[in-house]
């Protein structure tokens, strides 16, 4: 475990992913409390550029800009993380029961598993997103259920090594269930694994909230990122050089996806020379 | 008195795209109690499957197992096979969970044989002091905290807490340094001595096959060639291949070695198996496969067709 | 005539600690030098060291001096590394230990014999590379066919081959073999032996054969250096060394290897394990592990001459006969 904190605290990447990612937090946590203004009440001075009164400006309903960026945080990484928890154990547990028991329950699984790899996720969530209420449940599921193909993956190849071990043999000798041998042996050296993976997919689910909201699809009633991002193109703040309206979230975005990717590769680095050299 | 385990024709082939892969092929064996046999051949010629197949961790296509005279089919008599009779593997490095105390890596199969859990404590701690680890010190321990000695003593430790009878040596010391080897050797014997174990040593060295064991059986290409007391056997062997593997050991005369290559388990050549490197082959070898015939002394056989 | 080898006073540190602790070796042109020992002994780290290919975090001191028959003294350790890319391969070159499985698993075994063959040849014709390709296989004793084929459809001993064939391709005065029969059959290793001895009488090669198994060294070697805890603690002619070792650790080595016809009872073995070179025991490296260790072990023996021809680094040396071991507390190894 050392390793991990020295890896964290002690390198550069590690120390801006984890204080990136613990500001964003912070705000998910605590913007609403912090916020300067209400972020829906709107006002006459519309998208006024940065003052004191409104340190990132106003939107095109008068809102304080800073406001709805502190808050929209929540939403971005609410989504995040709980799309890539369900993404990620929907991938495993497919992974651990079709690598373990392999023959025909691994051929469908298998075959379940491309059919979701190869479909585009966009245009598929579009679709699902239009077919059924908008809310942040609904985005999370979606998203959810169409990015858990690929950790599927990973998991049974890891599994597949793993089923051969000495140890496991060994625990097949003793006359084990499968079940124990899939809950004391695989699951556990499977672990670091799935958890390297499942940060590398909260990037990607919080840039598909984005985009998704972006497009429209996202939950109205909700204040995110990409909703900022989507009203302020609707309401032609770019043209209107209304530059403090889409930057600031775009940045946020930007910088919340790298942060996580950071900390992603970086506990994947520490999971892979293991995974070829138990020693 | 009845051998610990008995093995009869038995045969293990795999289904592969060249053909059936005959790992093993008729093999007839008796290990008898508190005795350490030798099972002695070049890799791929079925020694590790037929360790396998005895404790059914590989399904035989013929033939049968049996343990104290009465034969293993069905679960409840291979889950008594299967406390009776543990087994040892090659890779120290490989065989210890990575995530697990040495603590609940040997308790491992008092919790598969649902073993009451106020006993696990007491059972644990004689298995290490037996092997040499002290427990104080290496209960809590994590396997790469260990040097690949150390990790085989664990591993033989979690093979005695179920009391067995017989232990299955996979090669249990080629990975390891030579001092580091006659560590763990004599941990072996001790225990062997001990609580009068039988021993199923299975290893390509025939020079440590030569020091350790009371009978050693030769394999080739998934048959026993030959068989009986150690000494017999590598003094005075009765089959070329054994005689091969004797000349091969270093430091060695200056006789030209062994040509050629162990054939793949898909083509089992015609007639004697070894026929087609064998330096004293002669006119019927490449028709009659041998059986086994007596070799000199009791017990004693070898399948040449020399010694018809 | 000078040697064809000769490594003076070489040293490999690792943040500080020394793996290989001023190891002097010398090679005559020809001859078979076996470098024994267990694991973490060092003797990989020094066949590394003499071809420079240690890894950046290993730091090494000390003078190499190749001395290739007809051409001028390489220094080895002086030159640069562009100045070793001249020397490795074409006068030195190296047969890893799990050599096995160091081919390029997506190229056939031609054209990796031909990258070797074209690395110091670069204008060479593609009809000569072709030729020399099929002699060097021939040479291992492989099948032309061979050649087409690609390293998983091989056998563990063709790879084997694979690999001398592949250390011979620049014609090299001196090959290093590190464990070279490790991962193989007794029958296998019989005949990549005797691969080599052939190869020795029929090329004039040098060899250095590195290897735990001091069986495998008695039958190759003409000389052998057992190295401990990164040094050299005994060296000498194979039949003197085994036949009358001068060094309590060559001693109980020897004494543990089973050999068929000798006596079948297990010798008592040497407890405990080698030392960790950041730990270091000061005075003889062997001390806390040695039946016979007295005061005087507490300063560090030098590698002396205790017989015609044989150097060993202990105090006691020449040993006329050997006291009765005290029994030393066994530690797990």
């Amino acid at each position: 475990m050392s390793e991990i904190r020295r890896l964290l605290f002690r390198t550069k990447r590690g120390l801006f992913g984890v204080s990136l990612l613990g500001l964003f937090t912070f705000l998910a946590v605590f913007g609403a409390l912090l916020a300067p203004e209400d972020p829906r009440a709107s006002s006459t001075d519309v998208l006024i550029g940065p003052s004191s009164s409104h340190l990132l400006g106003t939107t095109e309903a008068g809102s304080d800009v800073l406001s709805q960026l502190m808050v929209g945080a929540r939403v971005s990484l609410v989504v995040g993380f709980a799309a890539a928890v369900i993404s990620s154990v929907l991938g495993a547990a497919v992974g651990l029961i079709g690598g373990y028991f392999g023959g025909w329950t691994d051929r469908i699984l298998d075959a379940f598993e491309n059919w979701f790899l190869v479909i585009p996720t966009l245009p598929l969530m579009v679709v699902l997103a239009r077919l059924l209420d908008p809310s942040l449940l609904v985005l999370i599921l979606v998203i959810g259920l169409t990015s858990w193909a690929g950790t599927g993956r990973i998991v049974r190849a890891q599994v597949l090594t793993l089923k051969e071990r000495a140890f496991v043999e060994r625990a097949r000798a003793l006359g084990a269930t499968d079940t124990y041998i899939l809950r004391t042996h695989i699951l556990p050296n499977t672990l670091p694994l799935i958890f390297a993976n499942t940060v590398l997919i909260v990037a990607v689910a919080i840039l598909l909230e984005a985009s998704l909201a972006f497009l429209g699809l996202g939950d109205p009633n909700s204040i995110s990122w990409g909703t900022m991002l989507e009203a302020g193109f609707g309401s032609g703040a770019p043209s209107a050089g209304a530059w403090w309206y889409v930057v600031p979230p775009g940045l946020c975005i930007t910088l919340l996806v790298l942060a996580v990717a950071v900390l992603g590769y970086l506990f994947e680095e520490h999971v892979n020379p293991r995974l070829r050299d138990q020693r | 008195m009845t051998p610990l385990m008995e093995v009869a024709d038995l045969s293990v082939h795999f289904p592969t795209r060249g053909g059936a892969a005959r790992a093993l092929d008729g093999v007839s064996l008796e290990w008898r109690r508190g005795e350490i046999l030798g099972i002695v051949g070049e890799s791929g010629c079925g020694k590790s499957t037929l360790a396998r197949a005895m404790l059914g961790l590989v399904p035989a296509t013929a033939g049968t197992v049996a343990t104290d005279g009465a034969a293993v089919d069905g679960r409840v008599a291979l889950r008594a096979l299967r406390r009776n009779v543990q087994m040892i593997f090659q890779d120290p490095y490989q065989t210890l969970n990575p995530r697990r105390r040495v603590s609940d890596i040997v308790a491992e199969a008092l919790v598969v044989a649902d073993v009451p859990r106020a006993e696990h404590a007491a059972r644990v701690e004689r298995a290490l002091d037996e092997v040499g680890l002290a427990p104080a010190r290496f209960m809590r321990r994590y396997p790469h905290e260990l040097s690949g000695g150390q990790r085989q003593r664990v591993a033989i430790a979690a093979t005695l807490v179920l009391e067995p009878a017989g232990i299955i040596c996979d090669e249990p010391v080629s990975m390891l340094d030579v001092s580091v080897r006659s560590q763990i050797l004599h941990v072996l014997l001790g225990l062997q001595k001990a609580r009068e174990l039988a021993l199923l040593f299975i290893t390509h060295d025939l020079s440590l096959a030569w020091q350790l064991c009371d009978r050693i059986a030769v394999m080739y290409l998934g048959r026993i060639v030959e068989q009986g007391d150690a000494r017999d056997v590598i003094e005075r062997p009765g089959h070329p291949y054994t005689q091969a593997l004797v000349d091969a050991v270093p430091p060695r005369e200056q006789r030209e070695p062994l040509g050629g290559e162990l054939p793949d388990a898909a083509n089992v050549p015609a007639g004697c198996r070894f026929h087609p490197r064998c330096p004293k082959r002669f006119d019927p070898c490449d028709r009659e496969d041998p059986p086994l015939f007596a070799a000199g002394e009791p017990g004693h056989e070898a399948a040449c067709l020399l010694l018809r | 005539m000078s040697a064809l080898l000769e490594v003076t006073g070489l040293t490999v540190r690792h943040r500080g600690n020394a793996i290989v602790d001023s190891i002097d070796l010398t090679l005559a042109s020809g001859e078979a030098l076996g470098l024994a020992g267990e694991s973490g002994c060092g003797k990989s780290t020094t066949a590394l060291s003499l071809m420079r290919m240690l890894p950046p975090a290993l730091v090494q001191e000390g003078a190499i001096a190749l001395n290739p028959p007809g051409e001028e003294t390489i220094n080895i350790d002086r030159r640069t590394e562009r100045g070793m890319q001249l020397v490795r391969w074409r006068h030195v070159s190296l047969v890893f230990q799990g050599a096995m499985n160091s081919l390029d698993p997506v190229q056939r075994v031609e054209r990796q014999i031909g990258s070797a063959i074209r690395l110091h040849e670069p204008r060479a014709k593609p009809a000569d590379v072709k030729a020399r390709i099929l002699e060097l296989l021939a040479t291992v004793g492989l099948p032309a066919r061979v050649g087409r084929a690609y390293a998983h459809e091989l056998s563990g001993g063709q790879r084997q081959r694979v690999m001398i064939a592949l250390a011979l391709a620049c014609r090299p005065s001196l090959v290093i073999a590190d464990e070279p029969t490790t991962a193989l059959d007794v029958v296998m290793q019989a005949q990549i032996l005797k691969l080599l001895e052939r190869l020795r009488a029929e090329l004039g090669l040098a060899l250095i054969l590195i290897s735990h198994d001091l069986s495998v060294l008695a039958e190759t070697c003409d000389r052998i250096a057992v190295m401990y805890a990164g040094r050299i603690v005994e060296t000498g002619p194979v039949d003197q060394v085994f036949g009358a070792p001068q060094h309590p650790y060559t001693k109980r080595l020897l004494a543990s290897l089973p050999v068929i016809g000798g006596s079948r009872a297990l010798a008592t073995p040497i407890p405990g394990g080698p030392p960790d070179p950041a730990d270091a025991p000061a005075g003889c490296s062997f001390r806390p592990r040695c039946p016979y260790a007295a005061e005087r072990c507490e300063q560090e023996p030098a590698l002396r001459e205790v017989g015609p021809e044989q150097s060993a680094a202990c105090h006691f040396a020449p040993w006329e006969r050997w006291p009765e071991p005290v029994v030393v507390e066994e530690e797990p190894g």
